[in-house]
């Protein structure tokens, strides 16, 4: 079973503000969940390279100009969707 | 005549004709959707403005004689696809709503296309889930049997078409969401291979294992829509440049794995799929035993890297920019943490925070080599398995279930995540090697849909379509 200071610490990490109950419960499900695909232990994987692509193809490049304007109202009608703005910007709480 | 329940081919004939406009279907389908949808629930948005405007242009240009498959087919839109100034929820609290500033590459070439949208269907909440169940918005029924779950996490764009809601939708799929559905409400449903369909505009869900594909009536169909939405997208930085398809030969070789079908099955489902197997080899199609090794750790290797991939993928979620925020209550001071950990909190469902919770600590320091990078790796063997079927047992397609059984009953599964997730036993496999799969139905048990899958080699979607057409051809 995982400590639940473990389970506490990964929603801090995840920016998840779960109540109690709910903490208690992912620590069942995730206890369970991480037991079930331990049986990946068993596969021998010493001489094999992770899949970084399913259909891999060399780096795909283009050249470093403008591939697209975004609209004027496009770029507007974005920013008015953030709950806070101020002259042209998007406001955040103090960071420091 | 019930011109919603035509088929993409038969519509668009139709509209050649001159029979009806595509106005005069569109309207006969929101007809049918005001009638029936209250009922099923499959869509959340209806964009009814957009669709006429969309079918009258379409009609003008069918009168100058253009030609083109889908100009004036109204088609149903996956709520994490981008529609242009439509809202766009993910089925989401988080995003309920959020609007779109763009379209989708897939939206584009559609509109380019001349197809008129009727809306946008339920999902499972950022597309995690089998059942649609997981909606925050919004409970969709199997069309086919209103006390059964349509599937998921397509289950609105599925429910769509098999209700005559829509000529044909689209989807996505990360571990089954276009097949599954299809499956279980007795539609065709595709996913292409990995890289062929731009995910630009895709809401992303598991990066390397996401992909948008068609939820038709008919394989035509399927074989319609994906030809529209394929295509190569610099926008895409996955996307890759299919190499040219041939077409299939006429009598393939089908594999049949043996570890998909060497454990217990409920009589009435192993029966159907004999029968289906029969009907392939009287086509004339000779079936060969194959084994896929490793394709048992599947779903293991499956939930350890779409959750780790989704934490990546939901963290722009964080109330600073777009959707849900406890800082748009001005009243009420915050910090910024705050902002960010009550925002998340309160907007994303149970199965979401579980599966971020899950990818994060499988991707945190000192579990990483042990989950994420083992579970990669692990896929590479499976990816093997497939190639070593398809290049050196000397198999076109492999044949499989769709799922392991017909549309379960609401609320069946919902108490325990890991019996959910067994439900995509037999799809999880395709996304992680990136292959092509086309679900199509195989029959019915108790009048319950169930279907079928295809896989073929990468970029062999013709395979699939051949094989498909021929399963429909033995069910006519």
């Amino acid at each position: 079973m995982i400590d639940l200071e473990h389970i506490k610490k990964l929603a801090t990490l995840a920016r998840l503000e779960l109540t109690p109950k709910e903490l208690e419960g992912f620590q069942g499900d995730l206890s369970r969940i991480l037991d079930y695909v331990g049986k990946l232990e068993n596969v021998d994987t010493s001489n094999v390279s992770a899949t970084l692509h399913a259909t891999a193809t060399p780096n795909v490049l283009r050249p470093d100009t403008d591939a697209i304007s975004t609209p004027e109202d496009a770029i507007e009608r974005m920013l008015d969707q953030a709950p806070e703005r101020k002259d042209g910007y998007i406001k955040v709480k103090a960071v420091l | 005549m019930n011109i919603t329940s035509l088929t993409i081919t038969k519509a668009r004939e139709g509209l050649a004709k001159k029979e009806f406009s595509s106005v005069e279907l569109t309207k006969e389908l929101y007809k049918h959707i005001a009638e029936r949808d209250s009922e099923i629930g499959a869509y959340l948005t209806l964009t009814k403005d957009l669709a006429l405007e969309q079918a009258a242009k379409a009609d003008t240009n069918i009168a100058k004689n253009d030609t083109a498959p889908l100009t004036g087919i109204p088609l149903a839109i996956k709520d994490n696809i981008l529609v242009d100034k439509i809202r766009a929820t993910a089925s989401s609290k988080m995003l309920e709503n959020y609007i779109a500033p763009y379209d989708a590459t897939v939206i584009t070439k559609l509109r380019e296309a001349g197809a008129v949208f009727l809306g946008k269907t339920n999902m499972d909440e950022f597309a995690m889930g089998s059942s649609t169940e997981n909606s925050a918005l919004k409970k969709t029924k199997n069309p086919r049997d209103l006390t059964r779950v349509p599937g998921g996490s397509s289950g609105g764009s599925a429910a769509a078409v098999a209700g005559d809601m829509a000529i044909a939708a689209l989807g996505s799929d990360t571990g089954g969401s276009i097949r599954q559905p299809a499956g279980f409400c007795g539609v065709v449903g595709l996913k292409p291979t990995y890289g062929t369909v731009s995910r630009y505009g895709l809401m992303a869900m598991a990066s390397s294992l996401d992909q948008i594909g068609p939820l038709t009536k008919t394989v035509e169909d399927a074989e319609t829509v994906f030809n529209s939405i394929r295509g190569t997208d610099p926008f895409d930085a996955t996307s890759v440049t299919a190499p040219q398809q041939i077409a299939a030969q006429k009598n393939l070789t089908i594999g049949i794995p043996k570890e998909f079908f060497d454990h217990p099955m409920r009589t009435e489902v192993a029966d159907l799929l004999t029968k289906t197997k029969e009907n392939l080899a009287k086509l004339g199609h000779t079936l060969k035993e194959i084994s896929l090794p490793h394709v048992s750790y599947s779903l293991e290797v499956y939930y350890l890297i779409m959750p780790a991939e989704v934490s990546a993928n939901l963290a722009r979620y964080d109330g600073i920019r777009y959707g849900h925020s406890i800082a748009r209550d001005t009243e009420t001071p915050a910090t910024l943490g705050e902002v960010y950990s009550k925002s998340r909190g309160q907007g994303f469902g149970k199965e979401v925070r579980r599966r971020i919770m899950l990818g994060t600590y499988v991707l945190s320091h000192g579990y990483y080599e042990a989950y994420y990078l083992k579970a990669q790796k692990v896929r590479t063997i499976i990816t093997n398995d497939f190639k070593h079927a398809f290049e050196n047992q000397g198999v076109d397609a492999i044949f499989a279930p769709t799922t392991p059984d017909v549309a379960f009953k609401f609320g069946e599964k919902t108490s325990d995540p890991l019996s959910m997730y067994l439900e995509d036993i037999y799809t999880v496999p395709v996304n992680i090697a990136g292959l092509p799969a086309i679900s199509v139905p195989a029959g019915t048990i108790d009048n319950l849909p169930f279907g079928v899958q295809f896989i073929a080699p990468w970029f062999s979607e013709t395979t699939l379509f051949a094989l498909g057409k021929a399963l429909e051809s033995t069910r006519s």
